[in-house]
């Protein structure tokens, strides 16, 4: 009984969402005879997988009350060019490697505004997202690249076991950025930063370097989205993402990381992802209008928050 | 004298704890009535009820005689109850005027235009009484002092024509002189006849300001005792229930080599600051707020930069760049401001001990956790501090127990100098003491301490020997046996 109650009190930020996933799964699982078949949830796990990787490395520097709202656009930039290192006939490796290359070059870049020029994340980012966008359009004066290779359909549509492979990436993902934030020295910094930053400069931290890593890892994951998008569409379009920008923080915040940062867990960050793939299937499913369906996932991301706000006010009072 | 308030049977229940248990309470017009009992006695939640922030489950107000069960915050300052908290309310960018007639700014016509000239006239009448009469009405709050701003809450509960004033340990940001000037206010907002209620933890303001001592434990009413005929171990054996007979433990260690030494510090403010520490020696550092102590200190740890300076400790001269330089120097610091600067509230209680150490716990570039689990828990043990588990969040322990936090996480980095800037500030009297008697193990540990603190009878008590501050520099030396409360605080306003 004692480890329950821990349990509920060590994930009062994600409990509201987990059962707001049950609900959700439950409802379309009643309306739909599709939505338990394997094939569908297979779909929802490749959905997910783009803006579940993205959202990741999000984590981190939503962690640190940072922000990253460039991750989409720098995603369809390095799609770009990955697209034309393909055309070019580069071998894959190094196509592979140059792509995320550019996600750590875009990821100093944010890290170096946010840090070093001492502009707000949000508005740093912002910047950067309408930058990394024009260049995609430039790149190619806006054409679309078509790819044909088998390696990268692999990635983006191939199975291992029955499993997506772009769902196994996005699950490694998740699983290096639970180690670095459990068992790394920078992951507890991050939250010693994101809690009280005057707190963590006395205990030795540098402060800026945390925060300039933790927008790598946001450009990293950033452009390992791009990579699936780009595998699962066979193509690279300079509007990739386009309208999707806030979904991964929809998600973090979803998963109990709230803008102020310094307490949360990267698994939250994935049920939050879950919800609104969930979502996004589920109404696809019955039917409902895409129009309907943004329209839904304001609501709930708004709802999530409400009823996390409800609690903390509760115990505030008391 | 005239009963202005009373505050019968009282009771207030949170979920879990009975937070005030059917206290009573007489205030009578024309008298300082302190407020006193441990963290936790009771004291704030009594304070809420009366502004109307909190509902009692039961019991009355009386005030002038009417009895009310409740009421709002609103109608509280319509009563005439004035609270002044310890976080002072007040707007940094609008001015003085506006801050004091805050929700009562008064206008004429139609358009309801507000009326600058009358709020000026009607601002400054008050402004001469709290003794703010050398600044403007137009002046921006921002440009005052803590002890002024203070003084424009003061000046506000007097524009709602306040009978009951409620103060909660309104020196704690204050200088001596600041205080006497508080002090000389509050005798004469008593001649006439407001009632205060005067919370505070510094026995020796009581014997100043205070004319009737109320006493509270965990919630109860303990007594009401006149100030003239009671002591301060009567007072203590009241809050605590028990006697403390020790309230400053004594201290029998060897003191051996010079382990830290600063020369020549010098910044916009500090003026060749030098002075030594030896091991097992407790060095006070004294002055009044605003005479370069928190700035000595941050200069030495690195988060502030000198113009100026050698710092030396094991053969070798430096200067830190970063608190990590430091840490690594064997330099550990104890910051005054502990919610801000000490403690990472919403983390579990063993990140805050482990933090400012983490290599002690990495194995193979990865955290032992299960070592970092024994450890913090076996700091909790040794420093005694009382926690509900290593995973509780730091900002649910109680003052005293987050102060015992930051001083485990000093300790964590194994320092051989430690500064500990005001470590028993906001601390209730149990906590005092056990803060004392770590400091004592400290020093048997060999380690060398600078305290800083405000409260003299404290770092007298503490200190082997005292450096005197006075505006950024240093007028005095004192061994122990030389100093007085006097003479140091003739070296602190700098009149040797």
């Amino acid at each position: 009984m004692k480890r329950v109650k821990l349990l509920i009190q060590n994930s009062k930020g994600e409990l509201s969402t987990v059962i707001m996933l049950v609900i959700l799964c439950i409802v379309f699982g009643v309306k739909s005879e599709f939505f338990f078949m394997p094939r569908n949830i297979m779909n929802i796990g490749s959905y997910a997988s783009i803006m579940g990787t993205m959202a990741a490395g999000l984590t981190v520097a939503m962690l640190l009350g940072g922000l990253d709202v460039s991750q989409y656009s720098l995603a369809a930039m390095a799609g770009m060019i990955m697209g034309m290192l393909i055309e070019n006939n580069v071998p894959v490796p190094i196509t592979l490697a140059i792509t995320l290359f550019v996600g750590i070059a875009g990821g100093c870049l944010n890290a170096f505004i946010i840090t070093i020029m001492k502009v707000n994340p949000i508005i740093a980012t912002m910047g950067t997202q309408f930058v990394f966008r024009g260049a995609a359009f430039l790149l190619t004066d806006g054409r679309y690249i078509r790819i044909d290779n088998d390696v990268y359909y692999f990635i983006g549509n191939g199975k291992i076991a029955g499993i997506p492979f772009c769902l196994i990436i996005t699950i490694i993902t998740y699983g290096v950025v639970w180690y670095i934030l459990k068992y790394t020295k920078y992951g507890r910094q991050v939250f010693a930063v994101g809690g009280n930053i005057q707190v963590a400069k006395l205990a030795g931290i540098n402060a800026n370097k945390v925060k300039f890593i933790s927008h790598i890892i946001a450009g990293i994951t950033a452009v390992l989205g791009g990579i699936i998008t780009v595998c699962q569409t066979s193509s690279a379009m300079p509007n990739h993402g386009y309208g999707n920008d806030m979904d991964g923080i929809a998600a973090v915040i979803l998963g109990g990381i709230g803008l102020a940062g310094g307490k949360g867990k990267v698994g939250g960050t994935l049920i939050g992802i879950l919800v609104l793939a969930v979502l996004v299937n589920g109404m696809t499913l019955l039917n409902v209008q895409s129009y309907w369906q943004q329209v839904v996932k304001g609501l709930v991301l708004i709802f999530a928050v409400f009823i996390d706000s409800l609690r903390s006010g509760k115990s505030n009072a008391a | 004298m005239e009963k202005v308030l009373e505050m019968r049977q009282i009771y207030k229940a949170f979920p879990g704890v009975i937070a005030v248990d059917k206290v009573n309470l007489k205030l009578y017009s024309g008298e300082v009535l302190a407020l006193m009992g441990e963290n936790g006695a009771g004291k704030s939640t009594l304070i809420k009820i009366l502004a109307g922030v909190y509902k009692a489950d039961s019991g009355d107000i009386l005030i002038e005689g009417k009895a009310y069960q409740e009421f709002t915050t609103k109608e509280a300052i319509d009563l005439g109850i004035g609270v002044i908290y310890q976080e002072l309310n007040y707007l940094n960018d609008l001015t003085i005027a506006e801050n004091i007639l805050l929700g009562q700014i008064p206008t004429k016509g139609a358009l309801n235009k507000v009326d600058y000239k009358g709020m000026y006239k009607q601002v400054r009448q008050i402004m001469n009484k709290v003794g703010l009469e050398h600044r403007e009405p137009t002046e921006l709050v921002s440009s005052l002092s803590i002890a002024e701003k203070q003084l424009i809450e003061i000046a506000r509960a007097f524009s709602r024509n306040v009978k009951i004033l409620v103060m909660d340990e309104p020196t704690s940001a204050l200088n001596e002189t600041e205080t006497k000037k508080l002090f000389k206010l509050i005798q004469l907002i008593k001649k006439e006849g407001v009632g205060i209620i005067y919370i505070s933890h510094r026995m020796e303001e009581l014997y100043r300001i205070a004319d009737r001592v109320e006493i509270m434990r965990d919630g109860k009413y303990i007594t009401t005792l006149q100030v003239k005929d009671t002591n301060t171990d009567e007072i203590v054996k009241h809050m605590v229930g028990r006697k403390i007979t020790d309230m400053y433990p004594i201290r029998n260690c060897e003191i051996g080599e010079v382990v830290f030494d600063v020369k020549g510090l010098h910044t916009a403010f500090l003026k060749d600051v030098n002075f030594h520490v030896k091991a097992g020696e407790v060095v006070g550092l004294f002055g009044l707020m605003g005479a370069g102590r928190t700035e000595i200190s941050r200069c030495i740890v690195g988060m502030q930069k000198a113009d100026s300076g050698i710092l030396h400790m094991d053969g070798e001269d430096f200067m830190n760049k970063s608190p990590l330089e430091a840490l690594k120097k064997g330099i550990a610091y104890v910051p005054a401001e502990r919610k801000t600067e000490g403690v990472n509230l919403i983390a579990p209680v063993k990140d805050n001990i482990t933090i400012s150490n983490l290599n002690k716990i990495r194995k193979r570039r990865k955290l032992d956790l299960k070592y970092e689990a024994r450890l913090a828990k076996e700091w909790i043990k040794k420093l005694g501090i009382k926690t509900p588990g290593i995973m509780a969040e730091a900002g649910s322990l109680s003052g005293g127990n987050q102060q015992k936090l930051v001083i485990a996480k000093c300790l964590n980095t194994e320092p051989k100098f430690m500064i500990l800037n005001e470590p028993t500030r906001g601390v209730d009297v149990g906590a005092k003491v056990e803060i004392y008697n770590l400091i004592n193990q400290l020093c048997e540990e060999k380690k060398a301490v600078l305290m800083i603190s405000s409260e003299l009878p404290e770092i007298m008590a503490l200190s082997d020997r005292i450096y005197v501050l006075c505006e950024g520099k240093i007028t005095g030396e004192l061994h122990k046996g030389e100093y007085t409360q006097e003479n140091l605080l003739k070296y602190a306003i700098g009149e040797v």
